[in-house]
């Protein structure tokens, strides 16, 4: 069952990965809007979604 | 397929096929949100067919199967063995029937797109990916909730075990858009966008080809127009494939996704 529980890890992963980077980056957009700059807590947030996403990953499926 | 030729060669102009090809015109209830064009009627029609198929497979199942029974249970056993067995494991029974309904249902959306005739994928209107992608996302749900609780279920989905607490505020905004937006958006947005493309690719093709060579501006137009008519061959062979890849990734990621709920996690 090892293979097949590795392929819904596989695709957890890979949303959790495009989740974060997406929540983030709309949340730093938000800001970007809310404070009038343009486009500069978009990618801020991005990257901060970045993190959290592998941190999530690494918390999840790296340590054992 | 001179249907879509005719449509796309008004005359002696010629322009590419737009998003248009999606909206023909109502044949019934024009106006009102009920209406039916042609796609709806192809929708109905199809699965009018897969529902018939398989009572008439298994209406009277003898214990030496004839040849529809047969057909039948090879379909369901493709779809219990290399997808519901292989990931739901001694699970795989209860959710094959779901599966094996799902599979057939992407797939007999998704061949009319290459089927004479008709020639237009029903999965490319969004409405049909997203009601299998919701059905299939009420299964995965359900299944969790029922094999753990609604408590339970959530708090493994959504809360990272091993972090300090504070960094839930954090995180689980991310896991819930995960687990709960971004599996069933994908399904629909996949589906649908697949079978969009193909049959704008394939469009583009016959139409281009029958205006070359029916058409012709120079007499080179023709020799060109069979080129790419047979282009337009070799990618209906394409379709072909990603029409069956379509229908197995949907309900593999389906089994998986229910897989992911039931397990308990770590």
């Amino acid at each position: 069952m090892g293979l097949v529980e590795g392929e819904g890890i596989a695709w957890s992963v890979m949303s959790t990965l495009v989740a974060g980077p997406l929540l983030y980056g709309l949340v730093g957009w938000g800001v970007d809007e809310l404070v009038g700059t343009t486009r500069v807590f978009l990618p801020l947030g991005v990257v901060v979604g970045f993190v959290f996403s592998f941190f999530i990953v690494y918390a999840r499926h790296g340590r054992s | 397929m001179t249907g879509i030729a005719v449509l796309a060669a008004e005359g002696d102009t010629w322009s590419p096929p737009s998003l248009s090809e999606f909206f023909p015109p109502a044949i019934f209830f024009e106006g009102t949100p009920f209406q039916i064009d042609r796609i709806n009627l192809i929708g109905f029609f199809m699965t009018g067919l897969v529902a018939l198929f398989f009572v008439m497979a298994f209406r009277n199942p003898q214990v030496v199967p004839g040849r529809l029974q047969n057909m039948g249970e090879v379909a369901v056993d493709f779809v219990r063995t290399f997808i519901a067995d292989e990931i739901l494991g001694k699970d795989g029974k209860k959710y094959a029937p779901y599966l094996a309904t799902l599979f057939f249902m992407v797939l007999a959306f998704n061949i009319t797109g290459i089927t004479p005739l008709l020639n237009m994928p029903v999965n490319a209107r969004i409405g049909y990916p997203v009601f299998l992608a919701l059905t299939s996302y009420i299964v995965f749900n359900w299944a969790g909730i029922a094999k753990q609780g609604v408590g339970g279920y959530l708090k493994s989905n959504l809360f990272i075990p091993g972090v300090p607490k504070v960094m839930y505020i954090l995180l689980t905004p991310i896991e819930a858009l995960s687990t709960f937006v971004l599996r069933p958006v994908t399904l629909a947005l996949r589906l649908m966008v697949n079978m969009l493309a193909g049959h704008l690719m394939l469009v583009l093709f016959f139409s281009a080809a029958w205006y070359f060579i029916f058409f012709p501006n120079s007499p080179l137009q023709p020799i060109l127009g069979i080129g790419i008519f047979g282009a337009g061959f070799a990618f209906t062979l394409f379709e072909m494939l990603i029409v069956v890849i379509q229908a197995y990734i949907f309900t593999l990621l389906t089994a998986v996704y229910i897989a992911g709920s039931i397990s308990e996690h770590h």
